[in-house]
């Protein structure tokens, strides 16, 4: 795995790619000057990770660069994020050993799929919709107590977590991720109701407020998403307790109403052995246990 | 009548330019606007001793940010920059120069913006409850 610079200013990136990084040196620089005085003490070439929002992509002998999140450049390669780990290895293996290296004129032009540039610029201006619609409700609401104000303003706090889903579910992968698991939950019950055709309130109690796992988040979303969905009924209620004693995370999900066992498609036993996790199940409830 | 400090605002949207002139003004700030990088470069080089503060949004018309606030900081006395991002949290960042950066992530509240503005150690002349 060759070395590897990563030029940005966003801290976020950095978490980010540390986090997918497969190899030994990944160094991280905040300005061009610091990426040519890194590569004059570097013996060997390597991969320029460039976040094109912050630096337009620099000429560095010996260092090929990819650019991330900003704009792409003409003729060189881009990802975007949320950055995908076998998108960012193909990437470097064809860099390193494609015809990249072998043509005199530098990389092939390779441009990113209009359809996701399309997708990131909609998500980008979304996200400024919400924030105008957001900011001034609340706005308007220091001045006046009308409580339809109020429903927009939770409308709108809706509308943005959804984008937020939006933006993490249309990625198609999800990093691994150390995350924590109350504001997860927390984040994700409102949507809970669309798999109970909205008949059923869902709660959620944590013993306690620090409770991290590091796991695949999509398998822990696509598992809970059919747990969920098996929950006979619908319920009324629908009650989630997570705990943790010592290294162990325990999340259980009980129900009212019809106690019989939920029946559960074969693919559960798969994500439940992948996350390394186990699966007990009994009248009215089901726990997941995580150590 | 006491001037008000003021703050430089660079964001192509207007709605947002509206937004943040709304939530500026109760928390008793003055507000410059510029829909580009270079309109809003050349408000800073006009403003700059005066400027409290800069909010820069990532993505410009005429180029990233980041950019401008290179420039920015080579002005005599370079206001802090917070910028608008839709992707990294509210942090800080340090650079080589000893230069911070800061994070407002959209969508962000007057009580966020406000917190902002605390961490890059503005005055606040209305401050919130």
């Amino acid at each position: 795995m060759p070395v590897a610079l990563l030029l940005t200013l966003d801290p976020g990136l950095e978490r980010e790619l540390d986090e997918l990084w497969p190899g030994d040196v990944l160094l991280t620089l905040d300005s061009e000057e610091a990426v040519r005085r890194a590569v004059e003490t570097l013996e060997d070439d390597g991969v320029l990770l460039v976040d094109t929002s912050c630096f337009p992509p620099p000429e560095v002998p010996g260092f090929l660069p990819i650019c991330i999140s900003g704009d792409p450049a003409a003729g060189l390669p881009f990802l975007e994020r949320p950055l995908r780990r076998q998108e960012l290895l193909s990437w470097i293996s064809f860099l390193e050993h494609g015809p990249a290296r072998k043509a005199s004129g530098g990389p092939s032009p390779i441009l990113p799929s209009p359809f996701a540039e399309f997708q990131r610029d909609t998500v980008h201006d979304l996200n400024n919709q919400l924030t105008t619609l957001q900011g001034n409700l609340i706005l308007l609401q220091e001045e006046n107590n009308d409580p339809a104000l109020e429903d927009m303003a939770v409308a709108a706090q809706h509308a943005i977590r959804l984008l937020q889903w939006m933006e993490w579910l249309g990625a198609g992968e999800f990093p691994a991720a150390h995350f924590h698991v109350p504001e997860f939950l927390t984040q994700l019950l409102p949507l809970f109701d669309r798999l109970k055709n909205r008949h059923t309130e869902f709660t959620l109690q944590s013993t306690s407020p620090e409770i991290f796992l590091t796991l695949d988040p999509q398998k822990f979303l696509s598992l809970l998403l059919v747990l969920t969905h098996a929950v006979p009924g619908p319920p009324r209620n629908c009650s989630f307790a997570l705990d943790q004693t010592g290294n162990s995370v325990r999340l259980n999900c009980s129900w009212t109403g019809q106690t019989s066992l939920p029946e559960l498609p074969g693919s559960v036993e798969r994500w439940t052995q992948a996350l390394r996790a186990t699966l007990d199940q009994g009248p009215g409830s089901w726990t997941l246990m995580f150590s | 009548m006491e001037n008000r400090p003021i703050i430089l605002l660079i964001d192509d949207d207007a709605a947002i330019r509206r937004l943040c002139s709304r939530m500026l003004q109760r928390l008793g700030f003055d507000l410059v606007e510029a829909e580009t990088g270079a309109k809003g470069l050349a408000l800073a080089t006009e403003h700059n001793e005066s400027l409290s503060a800069i909010l820069l949004d990532m993505n410009l018309p005429d180029g990233p940010g980041q950019n401008v606030a290179r420039k920015i900081s080579e002005l005599p006395e370079p206001p802090p920059v917070i910028f608008f991002t839709g992707t990294a949290t509210t942090e800080q960042t340090v650079d080589e120069n000893g230069q911070a950066h800061y994070f407002l992530k959209k969508p962000f509240t007057k009580a966020s913006l406000e917190d902002v503005l605390r961490k890059v150690e503005v005055p606040i002349p209305t401050a919130s409850t």
